[in-house]
C-alpha cells in the first residue's frame, strides 16, 4: 500500500514537472520542446546534463518572468561571453545546435539548414579541405580551449570556432530577426505592444553647447538656423538631420517654434530633450488587422528605440497647413525596421497638450527584399 | 554531327559572353596621388567593388563586399542603392584623377555606371567614391539628381514608406501560413480573390518534336480557385500537417501602371512542411484602397520549368491579369 502511494506521488510529481516545463515563450521553442525529453528540464535557469538528448555536452535553459521557457539550447557560451559578443546571436547558435541534434537523421539536418539558409563548414588545417561536418562531430570537437569569432558582413553573420590544432568550424546565417530571435511577426508585434506604451525615458539631457561648429552647416536662407547633419537612409531626404538655433545667450538649442514647423516636427521625432506637452496617439497596426491605440510622449517613443535602432525622418509640408512625417526605425544588427507615419495640422504641433495622430507598423523584415522600387 | 557542332558553338559563345561580363573592371589613377602603396590600395578597392557589382548582376545576388576595404556605412549605402537599382560599370578600364578632400581623405569622381532598373534615358550615370586617409571606401554617391529624377514623383518618401508597409503586409501574410491562421487569411483575401496555381505537366515528346529538335517535355497548366475553395483545401492541409515554415525571399514590389492603389509583389516562396516541400514564384496583387489592404490575386508558378528557372518575362506581373480588380 505504502509503495503504491509513493508510486502515485512520484507519478504526480513527474507529471507536474512535465506540465510545468511545457510552457514555452514562442512557437519556435514550442516546436523544439515537442522533440525534447522533458523529464530532464530543470524548473529554474540552469546549465544541466541530459544524456537522453545529448551526451558529453551540457544544455542551458532560461525562464522569463511569466515562467515560460525563453531560451533552451546546447550550452556553448558563458553569460558573460554572450553579453560581450551578442546575446541574441549566441542564444540563437545554442538553440540551433539543439534543434539540429533533435532531428531524426542527417537528411533532416540538411533540410533544416536549407530551410534556414544556414551553412556549416569544417576546414581541415592539414589539407585545407572544406567539408560539411555532422552536427555530432561539430559539437564533439567544440571543447576548450578554442577561439570563437563572430562577424557581421552586412546581412550575413559568420560564427567561427578555431581549435587548438588549427581546425576551423564556421556557421553562416542571414541577419534575420525572425531566425535569430526565433519569434514570428505576430509574437514580436505583441511584445512591442506590451512594452512600448509603458516606456518612460531615463532622461539624460544632451548638452548642445558641446556641438562644435564643424558639425554644423548654416541654412542659406536663415543665418540663425544651423543644420546638424546626420545620416541618410535609402534616399537623401530621409535622414537624421536636426536643426538648431542660438538663443539670446548664444547657446545652441533645437528649434521648436511656430516659425519653423517642419524643422520643429523633424526635431521632435529625433531629439528626446525637446520639452513639450504633446503626445503621439498611436494606432499600432499589428498582425491580423488588429490595431490597438495608445498615447505616448514623443521623447518616450524615441527612448524606447534609440539604443538599438537608427532613426531617420522626413517631414513633408507640401500640403497647406498639414505636416506629413515618416519615421524609419532601422535595426542594423538584425536587419529589420519599424515605421511610424504622422499626419497632423500644423497648429496641433504647438497646442498645449496637443495630440499628433500616428500609425505604427512594426517588425518589417529587410533581409528578403530585393527591390522595393520596381517598375511595371 | 551538325547538332554536335552547333552545341559546341553555343557553349563557346555562351562561355565567351559570360567571361566578358564578369571579367575584372580596373581603375587606374592617372594623377593626384604620389603614395604608391595608397594609390594601389584605392585602385584595388574600386576595381574589386566594380567587379563585385558585375558579378552580382550576373548572379542575381547582392554584391559580395567581403574582400573590399569598405566602411559599414558605405556597404549599407551600396546595398541600399542596389535595392533601388542594379548597377554595373559598362567599361573594363577606368582612368581617373584622384582628388584630395578638404575635410580629409580622397575622392574619385565620374565613374560610369549603368543603372539597369532606371528608365532607359536615365540608365547612364556617374558615381563618386570617397575614401578615408588610408584608402578605405568611405562613401558612395550617385549624383543626387540622378536618383531623385527617377524616384520622383512616384518614389517620394511617402511612396517609399507605402512600399515598406506593403513589405510588412507580405510578412503578415507569410506569418498567417506559419501559424495556420485561417481567420487571418480570410481577412487578407478579398471576397472575389482569384487563386491561381501552376502545375508542371510532363509530356513525352512526339516524333515531330524530336525531328525539330524541340525537346521541351513540360508545360505549365494553371488551375484557378475561388477564395472559398482555396481556404477549404488549406484548412485540410493545416489539419494534416504538424509543421509548416513558409519562407519568402527576393521580394520585389511594383505599382500598377494604371491604378495607384494597386501593387504587385513578386517573390520566391519556399514551402516547407513535415510531409512536403517545394519552391516557386508567387505573385500577389494587393489593393491599398482601404486602410486594411486585401489580396485580389495569389498566383503561384513553379520556379523551374523545362530544366531552367522561370525567366522574369514568364513570371506574373500586375498587368498580366487585365481588369481583374473590377476597377
Amino acid at each position: 500500500m505504502k509503495t503504491s502511494i509513493y508510486f502515485i506521488l512520484s507519478l504526480f510529481l513527474l507529471c507536474a514537472t512535465e506540465l510545468y516545463a511545457q510552457t514555452f515563450a514562442s512557437k519556435k521553442l514550442t516546436e523544439i520542446g515537442e522533440l525534447l525529453h522533458k523529464t530532464c528540464l530543470p524548473a529554474t535557469d540552469s546549465i544541466f546534463n541530459c544524456s537522453q538528448i545529448i551526451k558529453g555536452k551540457q544544455l542551458v535553459i532560461q525562464y522569463n518572468n511569466k515562467k515560460d521557457i525563453e531560451h533552451i539550447g546546447v550550452s556553448l557560451f558563458s553569460p558573460e561571453t554572450k553579453k560581450m559578443i551578442n546575446e541574441p546571436v549566441c542564444n540563437f547558435i545554442e538553440r540551433l545546435m539543439l534543434e539540429l541534434i533533435l532531428q531524426k537523421n542527417a537528411a533532416d539536418v540538411t533540410k533544416k539548414l536549407q530551410e534556414y539558409s544556414i551553412t556549416l563548414e569544417e576546414k581541415s588545417m592539414l589539407s585545407g579541405d572544406i567539408k560539411t561536418p555532422t552536427i555530432q562531430t561539430l559539437l564533439a570537437k567544440l571543447q576548450p580551449p578554442l577561439q570563437f569569432t563572430l562577424l557581421q558582413e552586412e546581412t550575413i553573420y559568420y560564427a567561427g570556432w578555431q581549435l587548438k590544432n588549427g581546425e576551423q568550424f564556421a556557421v553562416t546565417f542571414p541577419a534575420s530577426r525572425e531566425l535569430i530571435f526565433g519569434t514570428n511577426k505576430k509574437e514580436s508585434d505583441i511584445t512591442i505592444s506590451e512594452l512600448l506604451p509603458n516606456n518612460r525615458c531615463k532622461n539624460i539631457p544632451e548638452n548642445f553647447t558641446f556641438i562644435t561648429s564643424d558639425e554644423l552647416e548654416s541654412d542659406v536662407n536663415s543665418p540663425n538656423i544651423f543644420i546638424r547633419k546626420g545620416q541618410t537612409f535609402t534616399m537623401p531626404n530621409l535622414n537624421s538631420n536636426t536643426y538648431l538655433t542660438k538663443d539670446t545667450n548664444d547657446r545652441l538649442a533645437p528649434i521648436f517654434n511656430t516659425d519653423n514647423p517642419t524643422f520643429s516636427l523633424q526635431n521632435l521625432l529625433l531629439i528626446k530633450e525637446i520639452e513639450t506637452s504633446l503626445k503621439l496617439h498611436i494606432k499600432h497596426r499589428m498582425y491580423g488587422n488588429f490595431s490597438p491605440e495608445f498615447e505616448i510622449r514623443p521623447s518616450d517613443f524615441i527612448c524606447f528605440f534609440q539604443t538599438e535602432f537608427d532613426i531617420y525622418t522626413h517631414v513633408d509640408d507640401s500640403q497647406p497647413n498639414i505636416l506629413d512625417a515618416t519615421v524609419i526605425l532601422y535595426n542594423r544588427m538584425f536587419n529589420y525596421m519599424h515605421l511610424l507615419t504622422i499626419k497632423t495640422p500644423v497648429n496641433t504641433l504647438f497646442e498645449k497638450n496637443g495630440i499628433l495622430q500616428a500609425d505604427f507598423y512594426s517588425n518589417i523584415p529587410q533581409h528578403n527584399i530585393t527591390n522595393l522600387f520596381n517598375r511595371e | 554531327m551538325r547538332t554536335k557542332l552547333l552545341f559546341i558553338l553555343v557553349i563557346i559563345l555562351l562561355g565567351g559572353r559570360v567571361y566578358t561580363q564578369i571579367e575584372k573592371t580596373n581603375l587606374s589613377i592617372t594623377e593626384g596621388l604620389n603614395d604608391a602603396k595608397l594609390k594601389a590600395k584605392i585602385e584595388e578597392n574600386v576595381s574589386l567593388l566594380l567587379t563585385a557589382m558585375g558579378k552580382a548582376m550576373m548572379e542575381g545576388e547582392f554584391p559580395n563586399l567581403s574582400n573590399i576595404n569598405i566602411s559599414l556605412d558605405a556597404s549599407i549605402k551600396v546595398l541600399s542603392l542596389w535595392k533601388t537599382s542594379v548597377m554595373i560599370c559598362p567599361v573594363t578600364n577606368v582612368e581617373r584623377k584622384c582628388l584630395t578632400r578638404p575635410q580629409g581623405g580622397y575622392q574619385i569622381r565620374d565613374i560610369p555606371v549603368t543603372m539597369l532598373d532606371a528608365p532607359e534615358e536615365e540608365q547612364a550615370q556617374d558615381i563618386v567614391i570617397n575614401f578615408t586617409d588610408d584608402g578605405n571606401i568611405d562613401d558612395i554617391l550617385v549624383a543626387v539628381h540622378a536618383l531623385t529624377d527617377f524616384l520622383d514623383p512616384n518614389f517620394s518618401v511617402q511612396e517609399y514608406a507605402r512600399r515598406e508597409i506593403i513589405a510588412g503586409f507580405v510578412e503578415e501574410f507569410r506569418t498567417a501560413y506559419n501559424t495556420k491562421d485561417i481567420e487571418c487569411l480570410e481577412k487578407v483575401f478579398s471576397n472575389n480573390a482569384l487563386i491561381i496555381t501552376g502545375k508542371v505537366i510532363k509530356e513525352r515528346p512526339n516524333s515531330d518534336q524530336v525531328l525539330k529538335n524541340n525537346l521541351s517535355t513540360e508545360r505549365i497548366e494553371y488551375v484557378t480557385q475561388t477564395k472559398e475553395q482555396y481556404l477549404k483545401k488549406l484548412r485540410i492541409i493545416f489539419n494534416a500537417i504538424k509543421y509548416i515554415n513558409v519562407v519568402f525571399n527576393d521580394i520585389e514590389i511594383m505599382k500598377h501602371p494604371k491604378y495607384p492603389e494597386i501593387y504587385g509583389v513578386t517573390l520566391k516562396q519556399y514551402w516547407n512542411t513535415s510531409s512536403y516541400s517545394d519552391e516557386g514564384f508567387l505573385f500577389l496583387l494587393i489593393d491599398f484602397t482601404e486602410a486594411d489592404p486585401v489580396i485580389h490575386i495569389r498566383a503561384w508558378q513553379p520556379s523551374v520549368f523545362n530544366g531552367k528557372e522561370l525567366s522574369r518575362e514568364e513570371r506574373f506581373r500586375p498587368t498580366s491579369f487585365g481588369n481583374i480588380t473590377g476597377k
